[in-house]
């Protein structure tokens, strides 16, 4: 039976927009009016530091992704290297699915692989700036891991060929 | 004994009807595969699980990589078939044959018999009907034999049913049976 191919972009401006929104919304909902300098911190931004930390947990996290796709994931390159993924570059799972795979679910996938490194990356940068909360993005991640698998494996009913004549 | 070459060697005019009709039985690859498919998907989705892995396992026979596996034992339940039915199927072999493992994918499988005369049509339904059956126990029983163990024993059960009943169709004439006059030891 042939493969159905399915291609997942995750945009990166849409990534990192989404982890600097909620460590912002995070930091604001920290304030205790003491704290000013934590805050700051807790809220990353496009300065050069806290840029290329992000980029290295979204790297990251997109390679263990490749990694829970493999199943999927149709790459025939046989290089590769730790030099750090570029900001302007998007992200791009090709997988190709088996015949009987249930295609109402390509959504999911994408919209939780998407969670799944935005959740990494802010697990991440809260490690260094705000511990108490890292370990909370770190389990929602596991979570979209587990929902991801748990859509890719959706199977539809076969339907009977019809026999010509 | 008088040879009667339009019956073959053994024919016996004592024991046998004339064997002058013959029957194909055929079995489209497609629609062995749809059923695989189908009874695949109810036991994956009434499986007792969250493991979805497992789950699509089971539901994917058909798919790259299993349907080799399909083909091979699918393959093999014709043959069995056809070496069951010997009487009616016999082929004498070539002078010279060369037979290779390499996996052959048939669209349609014929099985030819040459069946004596007062042969039964409602048996030739019953056996292309359990032809089928048995296939797709057997092919099930494969495939739940590597993706859910638990299922193989039910699906054997299946196939071995309708080899018996098969086995049962080959003895099948609707003439009556005489017993042979012997009138000294």
């Amino acid at each position: 039976m042939a493969k159905v191919p399915l291609t997942i972009t995750l945009y990166m401006s849409e990534i990192i927009y989404r982890v600097q929104n909620k460590t912002y919304l995070t930091g604001r909902s920290r304030q205790n009016g003491n704290n000013h300098e934590e805050v700051a911190n807790m809220q990353n931004n496009d300065d050069e530091e806290n840029k290329n930390q992000i980029l290295l947990s979204i790297g990251n996290a997109f390679a263990t992704l490749k990694t829970k796709l493999s199943e999927w994931l149709d790459e025939s390159t046989t290089s590769a290297s730790n030099a750090q993924i570029k900001e302007n570059a998007n992200l791009t799972l090709t997988l190709q699915m088996p015949s009987n795979y249930n295609k109402s679910t390509k959504d999911s996938i994408a919209t939780m692989a998407s969670d799944y490194i935005v959740n990494v990356a802010i697990g991440d940068w809260f490690q260094i700036t705000n511990k108490n909360d890292a370990k909370d993005y770190f389990d929602a991640a596991g979570a979209n891991l587990a929902s991801i698998r748990e859509a890719a494996n959706k199977r539809i009913r076969p339907t009977r060929t019809e026999v010509s004549a | 004994m008088a040879y009667y070459p339009q019956y073959g060697l053994d024919y016996n005019p004592e024991q046998n009807v004339p064997r002058t009709k013959t029957v194909t039985l055929n079995f489209k690859r497609h629609e062995i595969l749809d059923d695989l498919k189908q009874y695949s998907f109810v036991i994956g989705d009434i499986l007792d699980t969250n493991d979805e892995h497992a789950r699509h396992q089971i539901q994917d026979i058909a798919e790259d990589g299993n349907i080799d596996r399909v083909t091979r034992v699918m393959n093999l339940c014709i043959s069995e078939c056809r070496e069951i039915l010997f009487p009616y199927t016999k082929e004498d072999v070539d002078i010279s044959e060369l037979r290779t493992n390499t996996l052959e994918t048939v669209e349609e499988y014929n099985i030819e018999l040459l069946v004596p005369d007062d042969f039964s049509t409602t048996t030739v339904t019953l056996l292309e009907q359990l032809i089928h059956e048995f296939i797709v126990a057997r092919i099930m029983a494969d495939w739940m034999s590597i993706t859910n163990k638990p299922e193989t024993a039910t699906w054997l059960e299946k196939a071995d049913d309708a080899l018996t009943k098969i086995r049962r169709c080959k003895n099948k004439r609707t003439g009556r049976i005489r017993r042979k006059m012997h009138p000294f030891p």
